[in-house]
């Protein structure tokens, strides 16, 4: 998993479809940025200090890869356990560091698509400074990934 | 490659009623979105106290499930919808491709986390998404998603997974487009219907009422006593996103604003003209004067939860400064929810009451 020094931010205003009344009490709709958007730049600082948090769990080996994106994208058990097709005491198991040891590549493949990342992304947490650019490209039903590194032209 | 032509994309505020708005507008039908949302009786309430949301806060839903707009309006307006949930992804892609080469522009049911092109905070797992296949060239779909101002692209390995998640109650492969417009709709019969399925959701019989006390009227005062206990149930930063994602679910995510109540008030407004109403036009102007309240609450719930630490590791002491203030600030806002409570009550009960004259 890639993790850029600076936190992920909103690149181009979201404009949401709003409601309200106009002067003369008539119920109009205008493309509006949230009112909301300085929370949302918020919210990407806060899941960006998550990330590190459970980073530092991962590698105190407290919990497991599964556990780390599962938290992260706050799906619940219940949930993760549908969409793998697995039972949700299964599931349980592959959140701790033994338990993820005995999940097979089939399993693995299978969180991979619901996390949308690559294998190697429960196998490999990349901290990227600002001057690189780091893209990975996914092959083989997500089995195989392709990095290509690039100075970032933006922050020479 | 194939892309349908003439189709002009439409953004709305909320993606089911956005959708169905864009289908039958390429079929031939001007319609508005409120239109849609109030025929469709989109108004709901229910606090989802068995499910869990974003920071492991209840679920709260607004509007109706996922799917029940689409059949409420295509039952009301006659306008027949063809709608299919295929066994798996191979099947429907294969049904989408041959609409899309006959140009008929097709709807899924789909997870927004895999939706590129949205922005990345609106990357949630949330199974129940509505868009529009307007195209695919190659490995590419073009798709129209009323949530993006633009046309949307997606990797086909994107709408796979995001089509396919076999989620808990999720419509995985499932497709539906406009089949036929009738030629002539009563607007008018289907409007007082709608109306009048709304209040029907909202205000349950009394024996009802107490066995589904998380639904409508009641489930808006079981929120409302729920919220003074947050401090007791949540803590640390799951305490603070979950009061902040409260305030943005109404506001924010497809709701065009107050809950949904704003754009129900557009609906009553163009239902009181359509049906030559003065008593529909007093209605619209509560619901919007409510929708607007409803948007003052939601800010006062930022404001609190901004307030918040944002790293567990502070919380502990936050709290022995704070709870008092903390504990006043969602009494108030807990009040002014069953107060929204009162208002809903009266309103839909009044609504029912003019549908019902109206015939």
């Amino acid at each position: 998993m890639i993790i850029t020094e600076t936190p992920e931010q909103q690149k181009h205003p979201h404009r949401f479809l709003m409601w309200d009344a106009d002067e003369n009490g008539k119920c109009v709709s205008s493309l509006a940025e949230s009112e909301f958007a300085s929370d949302i730049h918020l919210y990407y600082e806060q899941r960006a200090k998550e990330v590190r948090r459970l980073l530092v769990r991962l590698t105190d080996n407290e919990i497991s890869p599964v556990y780390f994106f599962m938290d992260y994208q706050q799906i619940t058990v219940k949930d993760l356990a549908s969409r793998v097709r697995v039972s949700a005491s299964t599931v349980k198991k592959h959140l701790t560091p033994d338990g993820f040891k005995k999940v097979s590549i089939e399993i693995l493949q299978r969180y991979a698509r619901v996390f949308d990342i690559m294998l190697a992304d429960f196998f490999n947490f990349t901290l990227v400074p600002d001057d690189i650019n780091v893209k990975n490209t996914r092959h083989n039903n997500r089995l195989l990934q392709k990095t290509t590194i690039t100075a970032n032209e933006n922050n020479k | 490659m194939k892309t349908i032509s003439n189709y002009t994309h439409d953004v709305g505020a909320h993606c089911e009623t956005g959708s169905v708005r864009n289908l039958i507008r390429h079929a031939g039908l001007e319609v508005t979105e409120p239109m849609i949302f109030g025929i469709g009786s989109g108004p709901a309430f229910y606090y989802l106290f068995f499910a869990k949301g974003p920071s492991t806060f209840p679920l709260i839903g607004i509007r109706t499930p996922p799917g029940t707009i689409l059949k409420n309006v295509s039952k009301l307006s006659g306008i027949d919808f063809f709608s299919r949930q295929y066994s798996n992804t191979d099947k429907a892609l294969a049904r989408a491709h041959e609409l899309l080469e006959s140009n008929v522009p097709v709807a899924l049911s789909v997870d927004m986390f895999y939706m590129k092109y949205l922005p990345s905070f609106l990357h949630v797992h949330a199974p129940f998404h509505f868009i529009i296949l307007v195209g695919v060239e190659g490995d590419r779909y073009t798709i129209s998603d009323p949530y993006f101002e633009e046309i949307g692209y997606l990797h086909i390995d994107d709408l796979r997974a995001a089509w396919e998640t076999h989620a808990p109650l999720a419509k995985d492969n499932s497709l539906f487009h406009v089949k036929n417009i009738p030629g002539e709709i009563d607007w008018k019969n289907a409007v007082i219907r709608g109306m009048k399925r709304t209040c029907k959701n909202m205000i349950l019989p009394p024996v009802i009422r107490n066995l589904m006390f998380f639904v409508g009227i009641q489930g808006m005062r079981t929120y409302a006593k729920k919220i003074r206990q947050w401090p007791k149930d949540f803590s640390g930063v799951i305490l603070r996103e979950g009061i902040l994602f409260n305030a943005v679910g109404f506001e924010d995510q497809g709701t065009g604003g107050g809950a949904f109540r704003l754009m129900y008030g557009a609906f009553l407004q163009e239902a009181a003209e359509l049906l030559g109403s003065t008593a529909l036009v007093e209605m619209a102007d509560r619901i919007i004067e409510h929708g607007r309240n409803w948007r003052d609450i939601s800010r006062m719930l930022i404001r609190l939860g901004k307030k918040l630490p944002t790293s567990d590791e502070e919380y502990n002491d936050w709290i022995r400064q704070n709870a008092g203030m903390l504990d006043d600030g969602l009494d108030e806002i807990a009040g002014l929810f069953e107060k929204a409570a009162d208002v809903e009550d009266r309103f839909f009960r009044d609504l029912g009451n003019i549908a019902a004259d109206l015939g």
